[in-house]
């Protein structure tokens, strides 16, 4: 075992590098943040650790936290620089940024130690230590992926406008990414620094980079268990391939091309593929449908402080685009604990209404009031975190989570009562909705209707003061309509305020208590359903002229 | 300063000549082809081979290398990206893929070409072709120079023409502002992609052998910063301009050569990716680049 760890010390302590730098890129990218600036802050915590070592006498665990605070620092000044930027813009500009701090490391002269770089730096750090790091890094990774961050970051990768809804900051988000990639990046800088006692423009090249992520891609970029193993396998196949070292670069670059065109989850991808046919070849849990329970076993938290005055005051609110006035002037409020329905033809502005009452488009004029507090211009994750709760006209789960995760997800954030929802709540909106017993299916998995019935869910665990629906019943039959209306009218009962824009006249009509029905923007009236729908304007606006004029 | 100028704007012909490559792709099929610049290199190390054992003309190497760079962007599209967006639902994963697939092709030429090479430059100097060096208003210019200048302005300008009024070039603008009603309409997607990618990877092609004859030799890692400067030139010009990129490609081939006269050379690979940052900083959408509506 000892003969053994000695004649292998130097892969042992590569591997803790390897680790801590591949998890550098794969936290970025599983937060869907695109940078590959983290060779470069690599570079920075690896040059200021042995600059300091080589020409002041600090000690070395100040001079491991000044360097990686360094390397976070520079993470965070490149997240500066490319505040505005996604996808592959970023991916190049932050490569862009790598080159120049190998440019500067080159000309750095003296300082650096230009072309031949800083060497002899002296060698204090046992395996323990980079063992203790390594470990720290991937408790970090862990922690990002798992429960309610883990949730939040999947979100704030797939469908960040969703995110912003479930009441997630998704702008913090993207900073924590870049700082989390420059320490660790740092870190694993200063790691190597002192088990190589060198560093020169040739260990920040282009290629080191690629090597880091070829481990990311085939472990499997979503998956810190995968980059682990890829840490493992590549830092050790080398060592393996005997006669075909040479050719290990372009070993590695074959697979990371197979692997983004074949299996772009990677070899952790593959295994949850195989996990799950396994699974699937047990008896499957139940997904039959259970009808919707009529009330709440009991509301769970305790409802918050009621002020007086209507839940929700729309005055004066108009949205443009462009030369379109597709919201124009529309005042309205909506009392507590009442089902009220925007009516109207395709085009007429209700999405955009429910768009602006939930902050995705920015009015430009009027204002809303929610509980008597003017909310027009908060953030729309601040308004998520206030109840409001909101469905989406397309289907918006996230394919990577499980249906109970989905539902949980709902609750993270935005929360009324004093408790945030915990997974027996999210089991039990499931059931409210119909759904119990798919749980752990995923959403990909569920019928249209059903993956509906998750978004339901997912906007009522936390309770929400009011509950913005948009079309929630399109796609579903007529038996699951009748079973979502009952589910409408429970919430109600129970105090829950409901704002539903829905084409299915006829299930308006039934659950809402107050309509009202637009037209080019416009409101055309607003009253009790059977008022409204018998009201000429309204006729005209769904069937023509003529049909208004025989009724 | 005659000296300056001529030395300026054959390096930007050069740059023009890979970066139109580039900024075609991109402006078509939204790809950002990471493996451009390893067409760009591959193509004159498959020529610099054949030149070893046969007698190569510049008209030879030039056609080898178009032949090669076409051939190479026409496999990554064949076996990768058209592959990736067949397969891919969502935008998002298939930029990671897109990228990724681009990164490992470009590593796997360049890696077999540095194993080949053993890292040392390597050149054309084993073709027939000799520069010859001519006095210009008190300048000294090389033909090769003047060729690759004459050759950028005309190629830039039939490749402008063409996607402005030609039909073909219509349908290639057409898929790149909205794929599936131009394929609704008759547009042969794959095909026009395929084409596209030729084109694109013959102009590296071009773009490797002249920077060989002006600048005598390339190492493996050349393909990389210059991938990086294209991305400079484009972002800078704006994507989808053809007028932006020539904009970019002198912008850069003249801060380089300026870099390169007043201060020592290490500096002037920095130009270009301090460029990127200004730009995206100043105006993200480039020069003349439209910036994107979006709907709610």
């Amino acid at each position: 075992m000892s003969l053994w760890y000695d004649s292998n010390l130097i892969l042992i302590q590569s591997t803790f590098i390897s680790l801590v730098f591949a998890l550098s890129i794969q936290i970025p990218v599983r937060w869907g943040v695109l940078t590959f600036g983290s060779l470069g802050c690599f570079a920075i915590g690896g040059y200021v650790a042995g600059i300091l070592t080589l020409r002041t006498e600090l000690p070395q665990i100040l001079i491991l936290l000044v360097a990686v605070a360094c390397g976070g620092f520079t993470s965070l000044l490149l997240g500066l620089l490319c505040a505005r930027l996604d996808g592959m813009y970023l991916a190049m500009a932050s490569l862009a940024f790598d080159l120049i701090i190998g440019v500067i490391a080159l000309n750095g002269g003296a300082l650096t130690g230009g072309v031949d770089g800083l060497y002899g730096v002296v060698a204090d750090i046992d395996t323990a230590t980079l063992a203790v790091l390594g470990l720290i890094a991937l408790a970090i990774a862990l922690y990002t992926e798992r429960g309610r961050t883990g949730r939040a970051t999947s979100a704030v990768r797939d469908d960040p406008e969703l995110a912003v809804s479930q009441g997630i900051d998704v702008r913090r988000y993207r900073w924590t990414a870049f700082l989390v990639s420059g320490l660790l990046a740092g870190c694993a800088g200063v790691m190597y620094v002192r088990v190589n006692t060198t560093i020169t423009p040739d260990n920040i090249q282009f290629g080191a980079l690629v090597v880091a992520m070829t481990m990311v891609i085939i472990g499997g970029w979503k998956s810190s268990f995968g980059t682990l193993a890829g840490a493992i396998i590549f830092t050790w196949l080398p060592s393996q391939l005997g006669p075909f070292a040479t050719w290990q670069t372009v070993i590695y670059s074959a697979l990371v091309f197979l692997a983004a065109v074949l299996v772009p989850t990677g070899a952790a991808g593959v295994f949850v593929t195989l996990r799950g046919l396994l699974r699937s070849r047990r008896p499957t849990p139940d997904v039959e449908p259970v009808p919707a329970r009529e009330s709440a076993p009991e509301p769970h938290g305790v409802p918050p402080e009621r002020t007086d005055g209507p839940l929700l005051e729309v005055s004066r609110l108009a949205v443009h685009y462009g030369g379109v006035k597709a919201v124009d002037d529309i005042s309205f409020t909506v009392d507590r604990g009442e089902i009220f329905g925007l009516l109207g033809p395709n085009g007429s502005g209700k999405s955009t209404l429910l768009a602006a009452l939930t902050r995705m488009v920015q009015p430009v004029a009027g204002e809303f009031r929610f509980d008597g507090i003017d909310c027009t211009h908060l953030t729309p994750h601040e308004l998520g975190r206030r109840g409001v709760a909101r469905t989406f006209q397309a289907v918006r789960l996230l394919d990577d989570l499980r249906v109970i995760d989905n539902v949980m997800l709902g609750g993270d954030r935005a929360w009324s009562g004093h408790q945030r929802p915990t997974g027996a709540d999210a089991l039990g909106a499931l059931e409210r909705v119909g759904l119990a017993g798919t749980a752990l299916a995923f959403p990909g998995e569920l019928s249209y209707g059903r993956q509906r019935r998750v978004e339901i869910a997912r906007a009522i665990v936390g309770r929400p003061e009011v509950l913005l629906l948009d079309e929630p019943v399109a796609g579903m039959n007529r038996q699951e309509r009748t079973e979502i209306a009952a589910l409408l009218r429970s919430l109600r009962d129970e105090g829950m305020t409901v704002v539903i824009v829905e084409h299915d006249v006829e299930l308006m009509v039934a659950i809402c208590d107050r309509l009202l029905a637009l037209n080019f923007g416009r409101e055309i009236t607003v009253g009790a359903p059977a008022q409204v729908v018998a009201h000429p304007a309204v006729i005209e606006a769904y069937l023509g002229r003529q049909a208004a004029v025989d009724a | 300063m005659v000296q300056d100028v001529l030395n300026a704007m054959s390096l930007a012909s050069i740059y023009l000549l890979f970066a139109t490559g580039m900024g075609l792709v991109w402006g078509t099929t939204g790809i950002l082809n990471f493996a451009h610049g390893s067409l760009f290199l591959s193509s004159i190390y498959i020529t610099h081979v054949v030149a070893q054992h046969l007698t190569v003309s510049i008209f030879g190497a030039l056609v080898i290398a178009m032949l090669v760079g076409a051939a190479l962007a026409v496999l990554l599209y064949a076996c990768g990206f058209g592959v990736i967006l067949r397969r891919v639902q969502d935008r998002s994963s298939a930029e990671l893929q897109l990228l990724m697939a681009g990164i490992g092709f470009d590593g796997l030429l360049v890696a077999l070409i540095a194993h080949n090479t053993l890292s040392e430059p390597f050149g054309l100097s084993e073709t027939t072709f000799r520069t010859s060096t001519y006095e210009f208003l008190g300048a000294y210019v090389t033909d090769i120079r003047i060729g690759v200048i004459l050759l950028a302005v005309a190629l830039t300008a039939a490749i402008g023409i063409w996607v402005r009024k030609a039909r073909s070039g219509l349908a290639m603008r057409a898929i790149g502002v909205d794929p599936e009603t131009s394929a609704l309409m008759g547009v042969n997607r794959g095909r026009m992609t395929l084409g596209v990618m030729a084109v694109s990877g013959a102009l590296g092609g071009l773009a490797g052998v002249f920077l060989v004859y002006v600048s005598a030799s390339v190492v493996p890692t050349s393909g990389t910063n210059l991938l990086i400067k294209g991305f400079a030139i484009i972002v800078l010009g704006g994507v989808g301009s053809m007028l932006g990129v020539v904009v970019g490609a002198v912008t850069l081939g003249v801060a380089e050569t300026v870099i390169n006269t007043y201060t020592s050379g290490s500096w002037v690979n920095a130009v270009a990716f301090g460029l990127i940052f200004l730009v995206l900083l100043l105006r993200p959408q480039g020069l003349f680049g439209r910036t994107e509506v979006r709907r709610v």
